[in-house]
């Protein structure tokens, strides 16, 4: 495992390659952090690279006796929200369709997998109409196991609100999905 | 349901835990609500695919020499953000005292000025992520800064750097008897993909030639901007996989090896002329080369410049092989004022124009005949001594000819020897330099034969430490493409199948595309290679394999 603050102090100090190494090792969740709030296939590369951009330019800024997760996503959630007011984002109409093709195949039971990619599509969109920043906080608690206080730190609020802002979401799921078994959706 | 939503799920006790348990086994919403939770979480952690390369494009766009040009200001600025929240929250007065006794103290007024000088200068930094130094001449051998010797042992990638068949133009263009195949302006997509890359880096080989046509860089191509950026890319895509990309000049303007084809039998006034015969095309070559040149300069990454390739020699009459030497020698002077580092290939001419009175081979009447004037081809080779630094040699070998491309005869492996033996003369008698081939053979010979071939030209080249390339990657194949004798790729990429075939079930569009598949044996391939078990693969090594071990073999 390669050791982030060797890596950053190395960048520091002019070695380009553990900058490189820096972004490999981020690019594929913060890739998918900012394609799951954007919707976007087309913005997501964008809005990523502006990212570390901005996160090399200011890289002497970090404070190392935090995580750096922790600041690079809070990078992250800035550029996603100053893009989505900038290009007025829109969701790729194979969004949820690219999502859903990525579900295991069942083979041997079409119907079943019918059944389960429409489901799935359900819950998705459950998750989509959150409130932006319940649908943040609840994103980043399971994308990388943020603990409450960090989430606070990344959306810049008290770990309080974080809190609430996570539970709020998964009481919305849980209405949601007991209104779709009222309907004999499930 | 809020009895579920109260708990964090994800750090239960054992007795919370039990609970949860006895209450799903009888709570339906809640069972649903938890299976939802899983499929969120399962959503949520999956990353969606994405371009594993991404981080170049990152690399490509910051000031790579950033902290290196000012270390120190970098320490003191972020000493300073640390200092921050005590400075605000009561020293005030100190906090501007620290600040300025840490500014004077290091220097950073001459730093934060140098960073901003440097920043407006817009220095072209390459911004290679490589473990490879630049490559120079040092006797007969090519060696790395090290000084270590580095044969080079690579692959041609050809680029469909001949272009593409464009309706009504290249039909009128057939129709005067010209060359119908148009020179990109762009390349197309599909000569160098993701895949590419992954296989030439599994490949083994530790160079790319990389092939390229003047269209791509002239001056008045609104796209060279581009066709620049795409091939820095691929520069630095190699370079981080510790390839060498060597920028091979293969359609300069004028008189290339692809239209030669259609106006080698043509009289010579009628001729397309060279860039040896023509002002415009030599300074429109020189000023590629120079933009080149000047773009690519700093990249570790490149092995170097190939200026032109199999040129002509000019007749007597139009300056000979004393204009074809001078130019050669003035483009890499050009190169060499701009460029100090690379190496430049320079290539034997592989043919010449006869003079009035010499006698050549005349290919419409299978005779020889005596010049009167019209500059008959007289198909010799040889190198021109070139005066500048860390020049490197170049001749293809595809021998014995009929062999090799038609699959008539037999090889000797002595007289391929004494080829490059006397190559290898020439080269040391001129003052010592290195060699540089490009070899390859017509699938038009068996797979044995193929290796047999390869085998002895390896151990050749081993044997006089001769840099080489195998040519070639990949090409194109189609209906209209004689698989059989048109090329010797390692592998066929099938391009255009929307126009010739359908798939499931597989049939040709029409009876005119099907009869060429039958007659270019294009049929029996697909069937073969490209179409397993109902699936279509668009690219294939075909029969290829034992080529490729031999290849990896000589590689190593």
């Amino acid at each position: 495992m390669l050791d982030e603050s060797i890596l950053i102090s190395n960048t520091l100090n002019g070695d380009i390659q553990s900058f490189a190494l820096l972004v490999q090792a981020y690019q594929g969740q913060l890739y998918n952090f900012i394609y799951k709030m954007t919707k976007s296939k087309e913005d997501t590369e964008d809005i990523l690279q502006d990212v570390f951009v901005k996160v090399y330019n200011n890289l002497y800024k970090y404070n190392n006796n935090y995580r750096f997760s922790t600041w690079i996503y809070s990078i992250t959630l800035n550029t996603i929200k100053s893009s989505i007011k900038k290009r007025n984002t829109r969701a790729s109409s194979y969004y949820l369709d690219d999502l859903i093709e990525e579900i295991p195949s069942l083979e041997n039971n079409p119907e079943l997998l019918i059944e389960v990619k429409e489901h799935y599509r359900e819950i998705i969109e459950v998750i989509d109409s959150l409130k932006e920043k319940q649908k943040t906080a609840f994103i980043l608690r399971y994308i990388k196991d943020f603990s409450y206080k960090e989430i606070g730190k990344i959306m810049g609020i008290s770990q309080d609100a974080a809190k609430m802002k996570v539970h709020r979401a998964k009481s919305s799921l849980a209405q949601k999905i007991a209104d779709m078994g009222r309907k004999g959706d499930l | 349901m809020d009895y579920m939503t109260n708990y964090d799920l994800d750090c239960l006790s054992n007795e919370e835990s039990e609970k949860i348990n006895k209450h799903i086994s009888t709570c339906k919403n809640c069972r649903n609500y938890l299976g939802a939770l899983m499929i969120s979480k399962n959503y949520i952690t999956k990353e969606p695919e994405m371009d594993k390369y991404f981080y170049m494009k990152v690399i490509n766009a910051v000031d790579a020499d950033r902290y290196k040009k000012s270390k120190l200001t970098f320490k003191v600025l972020s000493l300073l953000e640390r200092l921050k929240p005590a400075l605000k929250a009561s020293f005030g007065t100190l906090a501007i005292f620290v600040s300025v006794t840490l500014l004077i103290t290091s220097g950073i007024f001459d730093n934060l000025g140098n960073l901003i000088i440097k920043d407006n200068n817009n220095i072209s930094y390459t911004n290679e992520l490589t473990n490879l130094t630049f490559l120079q001449t040092e006797g007969q051998n090519i060696v790395t800064e090290n000084g270590e010797i580095f044969n080079i042992r690579g692959v041609t990638l050809t680029n469909n750097f001949w272009g593409n068949w464009v309706n009504e133009e290249s039909e009128k263009l057939q129709s005067e008897g010209m060359d119908p195949i148009i020179r990109p302006s762009v390349q197309d997509a599909w000569v160098l993909t993701e895949d590419d890359f992954e296989r030439i880096k599994n490949l083994g080989c530790n160079t790319v030639l990389y092939d390229i046509n003047y269209q791509l860089f002239a001056e008045d191509n609104p796209n060279r901007e581009e066709n620049l950026k795409k091939l820095k890319e691929h520069i630095m895509r190699f370079s981080s996989m510790d390839i060498y990309t060597a920028i091979m000049l293969m359609a300069p303007p004028g008189l290339d090896s692809a239209n030669d084809i259609y106006e080698k039998h043509k009289h010579g006034s009628d001729r397309i002329k060279s860039v040896f015969e023509d002002d415009t095309y030599y300074k429109q070559w020189v000023d590629m080369w120079k933009y080149l040149s000047n773009e690519l300069k700093d990249f570790k990454g490149v092995a170097g410049y190939g200026v032109i390739n199999q040129p002509r020699a000019p007749s007597e009459i139009e300056g000979g092989i004393e204009v074809f030497r001078e130019r050669l020698n003035n483009v890499c002077k050009e190169i060499r004022k701009i460029d100090k580092k690379h190496i430049i290939f320079v290539p034997e001419y592989n043919s010449r124009e006869a003079n009035p009175g010499e006698s050549y081979w005349n290919e419409k009447t299978s005779n020889y005949t005596i010049d009167s004037g019209e500059q008959g081809i007289i198909w010799e080779r040889d190198f021109v001594k070139i005066n500048s630094s860390n020049i490197v040699y170049l001749f293809h070998f595809f021998e014995p000819y009929n062999f090799v491309n038609n699959g008539v005869g037999d090889f000797d492996a002595a007289s391929m020897e004494s080829q490059v033996e006397d190559r290898f003369e020439w080269a040391k008698n001129i003052g010592k330099a290195p060699l540089l081939t490009e070899y390859g053979i017509s699938r038009v010979n068996s797979v044995d034969k193929r290796v047999e071939w390869l085998e002895t030209a390896h151990n050749i080249f081993d044997k006089y430490g001769i840099s080489a390339s195998y040519f070639q990657y990949k090409n194109a194949v189609s209906s209209f493409v004689d698989v059989k004798t048109g090329f010797n790729a390692l592998y066929g990429e099938y391009v255009s199948w929307e126009n010739e075939i359908r798939l499931n079930p597989f049939y040709f569009t029409s009876e005119y595309v099907a009869t060429s598949a039958e007659e270019n044996h294009f049929a029996e391939a697909l069937e073969e290679y490209y179409i397993k078990d109902n699936y279509f693969k668009r690219i294939s090594i075909l029969d290829n394999q034992p080529i490729l071990e031999t290849l990896q073999n000589f590689w190593k």
